[in-house]
């Protein structure tokens, strides 16, 4: 039992201290997350073209979707690529002002002068029920602002000149599921397409999921891919490198903490497994 | 006594329904598009897909109805733990409470801003009606339409201007200054074209009258659209959303990830106690578990240079094919049971029309 | 200090009460913990049903069907005229309060109709969602297992290829547990899927302590840099 509350209290030891001495690190460099930005940095939008991102997290994965949530979409307003947010996860609800709100206010204080409105380079279709039903109706949809018909505070997202005349799904030309809920993902791999048209589809997946979501980036169904904190710290590197105004020390941090709690838990695994070979041993010789 | 034979009935009406459920997607998906378009399938397939959506939605009561019968009877009967369940029925009622008053709140200035939208459109539908005059409906004279844009527009734009001095007022306005003052110059804008549009005879309308019309049409949707912005960040400071905002950032935000973080700690603690490498098979899983670990994060490439490049590879050949052989094999399990559940083969209990 | 700073604090503040309330359950089960835990239930369960409401029963359903959408312009003239066919959203309303049947004892089968026929559409959409996941998962497990780069063979390239496809093949003979009589060349090269199956588990506990522990980090970082300076600030430290 104290052997127990030991290894807990060494686990928030080992993740408290980088985060009070605010210790930074470069985080490892991961391939997936810079096709990831490759793939976005190539979308071209004409007027009346868009981004459309679905942020399906709730509390429970905030951690882990949030930071990926936040490089996704201030890369594409950074590029000025109009973006509908939207969920199929109603506990996701809040983040789709915050996330926005945050990265717009972010980019202004960067770049005084220059304006990111709501309406212009975004808007929050809310959360849309219906999961599977929803999804592959708005993929056959003529023309997906009115079929989006309102966005959260009630006015049609067809009154908003940047979406007022999208069109079918072809003209949504980047698709992005930040997610942990393999169901939810599903719904966006099966279902958001026609017969004759799949349209690019990056995910921002939790770590629990990354070896699932290999598989689609090896079939091409995924054209990128953020893998957890570490696939957002890398993200937000290579952000940085092309734009190197943009602020990440924070995730840095925060990557830095979860290599520290990683490397104490290999050694509670080596730990775990030496301690009863000794014991064994001594118990034989006993 | 429910007799076999309205049993019989019973269960085959259950059957029927559930495939009558399937039906519709399956020829949807199936049929070629033109087919689907031709026998009218298309045109109303948004329609049909919100009415799946509804019937769906209608079971809304159900969770909530279990929660408070559930719950409320330990707090009316003073069971053990009822002081938790009097917790569990506060914090649904203030959800409830707090999501109504904002989504009321958000509804009225929806209102407000849409009416100011109106203006716009109204002056652009005028131009349209102007140029092709309607045939399937009866449309007043134009002067008269344009006498009432005209007092539509004053009482609009006065609106617009007490509600931003409201807002400048309170000291709760998020919006920039250069915001506010772009709504001031927009509304002056605004004035200004109504005061032309006044002086203008409307009983012969040329094509520069029409032109009028339509650059106040644009300038009122500027007006619209900026008057949205500074509407939208004072609402963001209104009690009913700081509330709301307070039970979902202070306590459901807080709370859900906090009983998600005790994972943490607990696989930690199975990690020492458990992962024990005692075959050859516990080995391999142990030394693919640990190089993905290192190559995930910014110690790995100290330990080794190459260590992210051998978890991306793991993770892309033999990961991915051993995944992909799972997710396969699991794809089909879940076909079957899919089709089985349609033509109701899966559960006799369930279709068998017994109470 | 103003009234939304004010209410940040109240929210850092409680939340943190909050955050250590859940964490006490290290130590052992308490009534604090128990207290945040319902109440945390009673705040998703609102939650649910008011957006569903919200977001989707009252734009998309009820505002159509009761005219709420119909524009009217200043003269009294209208953007577009009233669609009476959103009255037949009705007929989905009045068959999804089937579901309350559950609840009698007598007419408890009519509830059954109603997720029957739940049932048949998710089934539907499964058989299309299934083939159009599996369909380029198959196509693209039929890699060449030579690979040339600019004429040449690429050794690594054709090695990943073949040891993906062989892990593939292995771990899907692995889980045929239906056919193959003992003693079969089926049988005998299943045990070597195992080996290969551990690699993909290593793989995925790898990912999931990262999973987990970003979960602590997240809230470690919530009470040492939020919490601790919001407390601070209230009690004139910070």
């Amino acid at each position: 039992m104290g052997g127990r509350r030991l290894i807990y209290l060494l686990m928030i030891l080992a993740v408290g201290l980088p985060i009070v001495f605010g210790i930074s690190q470069k985080p490892s460099r991961l391939v997936s997350a810079e096709r990831m930005y490759d793939v976005v940095e190539q979308v071209r939008v004409q007027p009346g073209e868009v981004a459309m991102i679905w942020l399906d997290f709730g509390p429970n994965t905030i951690a882990e979707n949030e930071p990926q949530a936040q490089v996704l979409i201030e890369h594409l307003f950074r590029r000025r690529i109009p973006v509908i947010l939207l969920s199929q996860y109603q506990q996701a609800e809040r983040f789709l002002t915050k996330i926005p709100n945050e990265v717009a206010q972010r980019l202004e204080a960067e770049m005084p002068g220059q304006q990111w409105r709501y309406g212009e380079a975004w808007v929050n279709a809310g959360f849309r029920p219906g999961g599977a039903i929803f999804i592959q109706s708005m993929a056959n949809a003529v023309d997906v602002s009115k079929f989006l018909g309102r966005d959260v505070n009630g006015m049609p997202i067809s009154h908003y000149p940047a979406f007022s005349s999208i069109g079918g799904v072809e003209r949504v030309k980047l698709v992005g599921e930040i997610t942990g809920l393999i169901g939810v993902f599903d719904n966006i791999i099966q279902f958001f397409q026609k017969n004759d048209y799949r349209p690019t589809i990056v995910h921002g997946c939790t770590s629990i999921t990354i070896p699932e979501a290999y598989i689609f980036l090896d079939s091409g169904q995924l054209k990128g891919l953020l893998e957890g904190i570490a696939g957002a710290a890398w993200y937000s590197e290579v952000l940085k490198k092309h734009f190197p105004s943009s602020e990440n020390k924070e995730l840095l941090v925060t990557n830095t903490a979860l290599s520290a709690a990683h490397v104490v838990l290999i050694l509670l695994i080596v730990l775990g497994n030496i301690v009863p070979f000794f014991e064994r041993r001594r118990a034989n010789h006993g | 006594m429910v007799t076999t034979q309205s049993t019989d009935t019973r269960t085959k009406l259950i059957r029927i329904f559930t495939f009558l459920g399937g039906i519709y997607f399956f020829l949807y998906f199936v049929l070629p598009e033109s087919a689907v378009t031709a026998i009218g399938m298309k045109a109303h397939h948004e329609q049909i897909s919100n009415g799946f959506i509804v019937i769906g939605a209608m079971a809304l009561g159900l969770g909530l109805y279990n929660i408070v019968r559930a719950h409320g009877a330990r707090v009316v009967f003073q069971r053990s733990g009822w002081f938790n369940s009097l917790a569990l029925l506060v914090g649904l009622l203030a959800m409830i409470g707090a999501t109504s008053a904002q989504w009321i709140e958000n509804l009225r200035n929806t209102k407000d801003i849409l009416s100011v939208q109106v203006l716009g459109e109204f002056a652009m539908r005028i131009v349209e009606d102007a140029k092709n005059p309607p045939t399937d409906r009866v449309v007043p004279p134009f002067a008269e339409r344009v006498s009432a844009l005209v007092r539509y527009g004053e009482d609009r734009v006065s609106l617009i201007e007490s509600h931003t001095n409201v807002s400048v007022a309170a000291g709760t306005n998020g919006a920039s200054s250069v915001l506010v003052s772009e709504v001031r110059d927009r509304i002056a804008a605004t004035r200004a074209k109504i005061g032309e549009l006044k002086t203008i005879s409307w009983a012969q309308p040329g094509d520069e009258a029409l032109s009028r019309l339509t650059q106040f049409s644009q300038d009122a949707a500027k007006l619209a659209s900026s008057y949205s912005i500074v509407k939208r960040s004072h609402d963001a400071h209104s009690t009913p959303q700081k509330v709301y905002d307070f039970l979902f950032d202070g306590l459901f935000n807080q709370l859900g990830s906090a009983m998600f973080a005790l994972l943490g700690v607990y696989i930690a603690a199975a990690a020492y106690r458990a992962f024990r490498v005692r075959t050859i098979e516990s080995g391999l899983m142990m030394i693919a578990a640990v190089i993905v670990m290192l190559g995930q994060i910014s110690f790995g490439k100290e330990i080794y240079e190459h260590m992210p490049s051998i978890r991306q590879w793991l993770l892309e050949v033999p990961n991915s094919a051993a995944f992909r052989a799972i997710r396969l094999g699991a794809g089909v399990a879940g076909l079957m049971l899919a089709i089985r559940m349609w033509l109701s083969i899966e559960s006799k209990s369930f279709s068998s029309g017994r109470k | 200090m103003d009234s939304s700073s004010a209410w940040s604090l109240a929210s850092i503040i409680v939340g943190g009460l909050a955050t250590l309330a859940i964490f006490s359950f290290l130590i052992k089960e308490n009534s604090f913990y128990r207290f945040f835990e319902h109440l945390f239930i009673g705040i998703a369960a609102g939650l649910g049903p008011m957006l569903i409401i919200r977001d989707f029963l009252w734009p998309n359903i009820l505002e159509p069907m009761l005219g709420l959408t119909v524009v009217t312009y200043p003269d009294g003239t209208q953007a577009e005229p009233y669609q009476p066919l959103y009255l037949l959203y009705i007929i989905p309303m009045v068959f999804g309060c089937l579901y309350y049947f559950i609840y009698s004892q007598r007419y408890s089968w009519l509830a059954k109709i109603v997720i029957g026929f739940t049932l048949g559409a998710s089934g539907a959409l499964a058989i299309r969602g299934f083939f159009s996941e599996a369909v380029p998962q198959i196509a693209g497990s039929f890699k060449p297992l030579v690979v040339f780069v600019e004429g040449n063979v690429s050794l690594l390239e054709s090695f990943n290829n073949i040891l993906f496809v062989a892990t593939l093949l292995l771990v899907l003979n692995y889980f045929f547990f239906t056919f193959g009589e003992e003693g079969s060349l089926q049988g005998k090269i299943a045990p070597v899927g195992r080996p290969l199956l551990m690699v993909c588990f290593g793989a995925f506990f790898g990912s999931t302590v990262m999973a987990r522990l970003a979960l602590l980090v997240e809230r470690v970082q919530f009470i040492v840099r939020d919490w601790v300076g919001a407390v601070g600030s209230l009690v004139g430290i910070g």
